[in-house]
């Protein structure tokens, strides 16, 4: 591994009971790259996020997360889980949500310190306001938001994010983005999603997972690949923005 | 209504609604939002198997419980993470054989087993001093390690994945959080017998949430709905001659739907 891979899957291959998931994944995510992973529900793409996370042990293979094992590199990463992830219902007010992103261990009290972390998290994504908000009592879109808050409070050198995209409308989208685009400067985005509609322009690179990953550095290269994965084509699938998808980055 | 706390019994009753509305306010809130009330009523009826063994071995059956209850605790915890079964397989299997288990127990002991009825369905009208001891000194447990671990609890109830990844040992804590149902539920067996504990870990933390989206506060008002109902329950059995342990679950049940009724008119 050269010093500006953050991430490395060398061969990885997971099964679930006798099922396989993941096949002969390799992969290295580079020092502030906005990658986004692409590929139909049931192609594996969660189960990627948690092999990166150390949530999933691959039966084959290596993981190297910040030059390290997964268990020890996700102090590194802000992780942003899919909304069903959580019970909406739980009696949890919005900040505190975010404050449990600032957990350093056992017995040990949230500081200070760590609210002001917690709110200017919040500030961040825009949802400070909504702080003692019960979560269910907001939108998709805010819920997404303030889980974002919550990986950020972690100061996380790499943000994962799994269907940030799911209950948000092209509006939202677009604002989203221009979010994320932001969180860009300070740190490495890697994004899963089923809808292709995403790869906006903000995007570097893009990858197909379908149980295989195809590898892609730019948005063109992929496309290809997309229309096999998804068979069919992908100004379909991407409905609503082809331009997006079409676009070819600079660096490709 | 001095008079009747002139007798020891009935002062032993309110001592013990007290006790128990620590244990079912605390542990109860836990229960209701992990959404392991399956889990709990396994182990609540596993206890049967350990009031058995004290009977065969002729000591204090609420004692023998306690062991008793920790070990299913831990097998629940763990069986289904080690074989591949699903939990709730798991559960059913549990809770049928520490009853079956009871009822051998009980016939392979000598004589009459005398109060049997009131360990199944609850005597708070006829709880001894010494039991009052016991059920003292496990809401204190209960208590310290809720302090002690509460933020974790709280974490891993709401997103057990995400506690993991911030270094939560959820898989310990968890395992922990089902002893402490299992010391709640030797503390309120004396109450409502181990077939109707379920309904005090879960009817005064559901109303409780109701009317609250703090776990704090949710604690705090389960345990005094715990109180206030137990207490309540135990003054109508009496005044009535009912069942004690089934009078105050009908209470609890009363009232559960006269708040859920109520929450209902308020706009969300």
């Amino acid at each position: 591994m050269n010093g500006d891979d953050i991430v490395s899957l060398k061969n990885v291959r997971v099964y679930f009971e006798d099922v396989l998931i993941l096949e002969d994944i390799t992969l290295s995510i580079f020092r502030n790259e906005f990658l986004a992973v692409v590929g139909p529900n049931g192609a594996g793409k969660t189960t990627l996020l948690k092999v990166m996370l150390g949530l999933i042990k691959p039966d084959t293979g290596e993981v190297r997360v910040f030059e390290t094992t997964p268990e020890e590199g996700r102090k590194y990463i802000g992780y942003v889980p899919q909304l069903t992830s959580f019970d909406p219902e739980f009696p949890i007010n919005v900040f505190d949500v975010v404050l449990m992103g600032r957990y350093r261990g056992l017995f040990k009290k949230y500081s200070a310190q760590d609210r002001k972390a917690a709110e200017s998290a919040l500030e961040t994504v825009g949802m400070l306001e909504y702080g003692d908000r019960q979560i269910s009592k907001l939108s998709g879109g805010q819920q997404q938001r303030v889980l974002i808050a919550r990986a950020l409070t972690r100061e996380p050198r790499l943000l994962l994010l799994d269907e940030p995209t799911a209950g948000i409308d092209i509006k939202m989208e677009q604002s989203f983005y221009e979010m994320l685009s932001e969180l860009k400067k300070k740190m490495t985005i890697v994004l899963v999603t089923h809808d292709t509609g995403v790869i906006s322009t903000y995007v570097d690179n893009v990858a197909c997972l379908n149980r295989r990953l195809y590898y892609h550095d730019s948005k063109e290269g992929s496309l290809e690949k997309m229309e096999e994965l998804y068979q069919c084509p992908v100004e379909l699938v991407a409905h609503g923005h082809p331009h997006r998808v079409l676009r070819t980055h600079e660096d490709g | 209504m001095v008079d009747i706390l002139q007798f020891e019994f009935m002062r032993n009753a309110l001592w013990a609604a007290l006790l128990v509305s620590i244990a079912c306010g605390i542990v109860g809130t836990y229960v209701v939002v992990k959404r392991i009330v399956f889990i709990s009523g396994g182990i609540s009826h596993s206890a049967f198997g350990g009031i058995g063994l004290g009977y065969l071995l002729g000591i204090n059956p609420i004692l023998a419980a306690i062991p008793f209850t920790l070990l299913s605790a831990l097998i629940m915890g763990t069986i289904a993470k080690k074989i591949k079964i699903s939990e709730d397989t798991a559960i059913g299997i549990l809770w049928t054989v520490g009853m079956a288990l009871g009822i051998i127990f009980i016939n392979l002991s000598p004589g009459y087993a005398p109060d049997l009825f009131s360990y199944l369905f609850g005597s708070i009208l006829t709880v001894p001093a010494s039991d009052l001891i016991v059920m003292a000194g496990l809401d204190a447990v209960i208590i310290f390690f809720v302090a002690v671990f509460f933020k974790e609890f709280s974490a891993m109830s709401f997103d057990e994945e995400y506690s993991t990844i911030i270094g939560i040992p959820t898989h310990v804590l968890y395992i922990l959080l089902l002893c402490l149902v299992a010391l709640s539920v030797v503390v309120l067996i004396r109450v409502v017998g181990v077939i109707l504990v379920i309904a005090l870990l879960t009817i005064p933390a559901a109303i409780s949430r109701f009317f609250t989206d703090n776990i704090r506060n949710m604690i705090i008002l389960s345990i005094i709905l715990g109180g206030v109902l137990t207490t309540g329950g135990i003054l109508l059995s009496y005044m009535f001659n009912l069942a004690s342990g089934a009078t105050i679950i009908l209470l609890l049940g009363a009232v559960f739907i006269i708040a859920s009724l109520f929450k209902r008119r308020k706009p969300a």
